[in-house]
């Protein structure tokens, strides 16, 4: 466990909004709303620093340093406001600065999360954004797509391993079932495998339910120490470890193309950080962005061996009920990826379950969980280890 | 990118102009400063081959709109004659006739082009080789 002088950091409150199509709102009004949630929900409305992550709005509403405006909407002065961005990871990496922030002792009440606005852009504009992380020369110059990457890992995959395609695929069915009781899921429905597996192609052999829909969110957690916690009455879930990593930003030049190499080294120094190993962990989130980064992320997190999780998936035993549940409200593909804020919900969510306020959703016995996020095709990947008092 | 840009990288692109270590002799496309193999500083310029195999592609259907008159696009990972491993960008081939292991060569071609200044950006894509 990270000590400190200062005492453990905690998460000790979220506010989300529904991922929804907000056409009436703009970036900072949305991360308003879910700023008064955590407000209403926590009672604090002072903080010493705010972190708020976000991938595209210079991009779309060509609006820059968001948190700076998103200070004076909430009326903070005298506040460290800064913009994080690292890809559909920004938001984890945002909660990040602000863990080590309390952990130097320079803030002790900090919000962080993050926000995004996909649905200002037409659709071909957007494809360019999301691709935006990648090399531009790459993106500009050939026509790579934040798409192309995965739907590559993905043939090599099941050229290796053998495995079906049905079984990776599975991913997407079983976050949809999640998603289906969350009332902040975008597709809040089940589907069947057969129609996942029939839908139309976007990057082949990846289909349009292999992929995760870009919407609108935004969601934000309050960091502290234990002790600040206390004072103020709050319940808090402690940040037990936490690790980040970069990968080979070129696809075709990593060593081990169907392995996260970053996801693998970020949870290897979150278990350090923690004490604990896989075997200790609850529930899992991680960075379905498409269904084949979902398995190999939990390959690369050490949960299975290689070429193993996708069957370990169809199998059950990651579903609500089972011995190992993930995405336990439906994940990228389900609940839905709001790039920049993506990465927030995915905290919110391990912090609902472990304080016991997931409702239909709910992990029996939830302690530990792992959060998983990542930028693209894990051109950085960071994860949390987060439990209980 | 921006026109400034796209004049910036005209060469590399057209002619598909890289880097290889001195020490280990690693191959990069597009040029980077550090080899990742070996650690080396020590780069030169080089021309890569303009001829090689598909080793893996998919077909690219949600795309930018500067390159909607090229959709759908196969984009694979290609492995050139002297080893190096790229990523380009396929043109003149039947999309449901790619296959792994298909001998591919270099052409330029017109990538995409600027409606106020009317610049045009040209760059290489690889066609299918026809007969040996
Ligand atoms: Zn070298």
């Amino acid at each position: 466990m990270e000590v400190s002088l200062l005492g453990i950091p905690v998460i000790a409150g979220y506010g989300v909004i529904p991922i929804r199509e907000y056409w009436d709102k703009d970036v900072v009004s949305l991360a308003i709303n879910a700023v008064q949630n955590l407000v209403k929900s926590t009672g604090l409305k002072d903080f010493d620093a705010i972190y708020v992550g976000n991938m595209l709005s210079k991009y779309y509403e060509e609006q820059a340093s968001i948190s700076v405006h998103l200070a004076d909407e909430l009326g903070l002065e005298d506040v460290y406001a800064l913009d994080v961005e690292c890809g559909d990871a920004s938001g984890a990496y945002a909660v990040l600065e602000a863990i080590k922030d309390v952990l130097s002792g320079e803030s002790k009440i900090v919000l962080a999360g993050g926000v995004e606005k996909s649905t200002d852009e037409l659709p071909h504009r957007l494809y360019r954004g999301i691709s935006l992380s990648e090399d531009i020369f790459l993106v500009d110059y050939i026509g790579l797509t934040n798409l192309v990457n995965h739907a590559i890992a993905l043939k090599m995959y099941i050229r290796r391993y053998n495995v079906d395609k049905a079984d990776i695929t599975y991913l997407s069915v079983l976050d949809h079932e999640n998603a289906s009781k969350a009332r902040h899921a975008y597709f809040r429905f089940p589907i069947k495998l057969d129609t996942a597996l029939n839908s139309p192609p976007v990057a082949d052999p990846l289909t349009l339910f292999d992929i995760s829909p870009n919407i609108d969110g935004a969601a934000f957690l309050l960091i502290t120490t234990d002790d600040i916690a206390k004072e103020y009455n709050l319940n808090y879930v402690k940040v037990l470890g936490y690790g980040y990593s970069v990968n080979r930003t070129r696809f075709y030049e990593r060593f081990d193309p169907t392995t996260l190499t970053a996801a693998k080294r970020a949870s290897q120094q979150a278990f350090k950080r923690a004490g604990i190993n896989t075997s200790e962990l609850d529930f899992i989130e991680i960075h379905d962005s498409t269904t084949i980064a979902g398995v190999l992320a939990l390959e690369s997190i050490g949960v299975h061996g290689s070429g193993t999780a996708a069957k370990y998936i169809r199998s059950g035993v990651h579903r609500l009920d089972g011995e190992l549940p993930i995405n336990t409200f439906g994940g990228l593909k389900a609940r839905g990826n709001p790039l920049g804020a993506t990465g927030a919900y995915a905290i919110a969510e391990g912090v609902m379950q472990i304080l016991g306020e997931a409702g239909g959703n709910q992990v029996k016995d939830a302690k530990i969980g792992l959060i998983h996020s990542m930028n693209g095709f894990d051109l950085s990947s960071i994860v949390f280890i987060l439990g209980g008092d | 990118m921006t026109e400034i840009s796209d004049w910036r990288y005209r060469i590399e692109r057209y002619r598909l102009i890289g880097v290889r270590c001195r020490r280990c002799g690693s191959v990069y496309y597009p040029k980077r400063s550090k080899c990742i193999k070996c650690g080396s500083s020590d780069l030169e310029e080089v021309e890569l081959p303009k001829r090689g195999r598909v080793v893996e592609y998919t077909i690219v259907r949600l795309l930018p709109d500067r390159y909607n008159r090229f959709h759908p696009y196969a984009v694979a990972l290609i492995e050139l004659d002297d080893g190096t491993r790229i990523y380009g960008q396929l043109t003149d081939v039947d999309l449901d006739k790619i296959h792994e292991g298909m001998e591919v060569e270099a052409t330029l071609r017109k990538l995409y082009e600027y409606g106020e200044s009317g610049q045009i950006v040209y760059g290489i894509k690889f066609r299918p080789v026809l007969s040996r």
